[in-house]
């Protein structure tokens, strides 16, 4: 089986003495949709830029196959396309067209090719029309959206997803999780949002306290009700 | 919570706002720099250009207050600046209406261009990409910043009760609303790098090729470039004559 991704003994921790992963190892096989639930202060942030090489903890991770260091940065960052939790932190542009269009002129994609790109992706998100709007005009709903094309116009082999419904009414939340049920390509979703993740997930990743504390398939997990209330999570009846 | 004071104006219906950004780019720099070059004693060359841009406002359709606003926030700087330098600029007066004069043409400019599109010309016009790029994170992220201190400021005032402050009392609220502001502005600043990073950023600042505008009106925006320069050239040629 190939993996998408591969950790083995991932420690790390933030410049205060916080430790966050303590021998964190697991390996998510490629084409599969991998939730990531915890509670509060589990790890998935942390965890979740690692997979990138944005934070470079102990230990070693490997993306498609491919160890992460100096060297395989640049082709790691192409294949793996992380959507950041706050829309604001994501948009950075002054337009839309400008922000969706940022990751492919760094690809090193001629004009042309980047123009389609953009055009393609905001298409799929709905958001089209709205190529042209600075991106502080748009409504929250309409961020996450533009923020999942930021990545996808990069066509990513891995999707990573840090809470991507968080503050989002359930309409423009139904909306997301549509738009994300039709990208075809390996997922990793972080969220507290548990029907979105039986929705969109086959297997889960329970994170407490920086370790696994669980992985299996979502549908095993998320009925071990005893499992999920000693991790945090209080299900109402 | 919704700021626009950058583009409140920007779609007003005007010849002005209508015109291609990089024809206005062109023009209001032109400007600026003739009203600066105006030798000492130009006071004549100054008030031709002050009658130009009073012409030019009142077709802009803009309204008078903002300008009258941000002219006088500014205008404690001006008096500063000209003030320490009267003796080699031809004296206060002629400082004070060049400076007065060139903001009144930056407003001019800004309020009828969205800014987006004033970024483009820059580009097309081969500003430094590094100068746009700080450009558009100060567009960005002013509104963000402003939303920041208005949640704060609201949150504030929701547990202020038992009458009005002190003024001690709310100066030392308001500078520490200002250092919490700049310690969340340095952390968003921090993680929209990251984003950044994540998206293949590595130091190096791309732009996209200039895309175009929309090319319905090109004739008109020539003849607005030709119709300027003709005006500035005459106002030039009138300054040199001698007065009978």
């Amino acid at each position: 089986m190939s993996y998408a991704v591969e950790i083995e003994h991932l420690y790390f921790s933030y410049p205060d003495g916080t430790q966050v992963l303590k021998d964190l190892s697991v390996a998510v096989p490629e084409d599969d949709s991998v939730g990531l639930i915890g509670p509060n202060g589990a790890g998935k942030t942390t965890l979740l830029l690692h997979l990138n090489g944005i934070l470079r903890g102990e230990g070693k991770i490997k993306v498609f196959s491919r160890e992460i260091c100096d060297e395989t940065l640049a082709c790691v960052r192409r294949d793996v396309g992380l959507v950041f939790q706050d829309p604001d932190t994501q948009l950075f542009m002054p337009t839309v067209f400008d922000d969706v269009a940022f990751g492919p002129l760094n690809m090193g994609l001629p004009q042309d090719e980047i123009g389609r790109r953009v055009h393609r992706t905001l298409g799929a998100v709905d958001m089209e029309a709205s190529a042209e709007r600075p991106s502080h005009h748009l409504s929250f709903g309409e961020k996450k959206r533009v923020s999942v094309a930021t990545v996808l116009a990069m066509s990513p082999r891995l999707l990573v997803l840090d809470e991507p419904t968080s503050n989002l009414d359930p309409g423009h939340r139904q909306q997301l999780i549509e738009i994300l049920k039709g990208v075809s390509m390996t997922k990793l979703i972080a969220s507290h949002d548990l029907e979105m993740i039986r929705v969109l997930t086959r297997q889960v990743i329970l994170l407490s306290g920086g370790r696994i504390v669980a992985y299996g398939p979502t549908r095993e997990i998320l009925s071990n009700h005893q499992l999920l209330k000693n991790n945090g999570f209080f299900l109402l009846s | 919570m919704h700021h626009n004071f950058i583009d409140a104006y920007s779609h007003t219906d005007s010849f002005l706002c209508r015109r291609d950004p990089r024809a206005k780019l062109f023009v209001f720099s032109l400007f600026i720099l003739l009203v600066l070059l105006q030798p000492a004693d130009g006071m004549r060359g100054l008030v031709f250009y002050g009658v130009l841009l009073a012409v030019v406002f009142i077709f802009s359709r803009l309204p008078l207050r903002p300008i009258v606003g941000r002219i006088l926030a500014l205008l404690p700087f001006v008096l500063l600046t000209g003030w320490s330098m009267r003796a080699a600029s031809g004296g206060l007066a002629v400082t004070v209406i060049k400076a007065v004069e060139a903001m009144v043409a930056v407003f001019l400019m800004v309020s009828t261009t969205p800014f987006p599109r004033l970024l483009k010309a820059l580009e097309a016009m081969r500003c430094p990409s590094i100068v746009i790029r700080m450009l558009s994170f100060l567009y960005r992220y002013i509104y963000l910043i402003l939303d920041e201190y208005m949640k704060m400021r609201q949150a504030q005032l929701s547990r202020t009760v038992g009458g009005r402050l002190s003024p001690g009392r709310q100066a030392k609220i308001f500078s520490s609303i200002l250092g919490h502001l700049f310690v969340r502005s340095y952390e968003k600043g921090e993680r929209v790098y990251l984003a950044m990073c994540a998206r293949g950023y590595d130091g190096t600042v791309r732009v996209l090729a200039y895309p175009g505008f929309a090319r319905t009106a090109a004739w008109a925006d020539g003849v607005f470039l030709v119709i300027s320069i003709l005006i500035m050239g005459s106002v030039e040629a009138l300054c040199l004559m001698p007065w009978k």
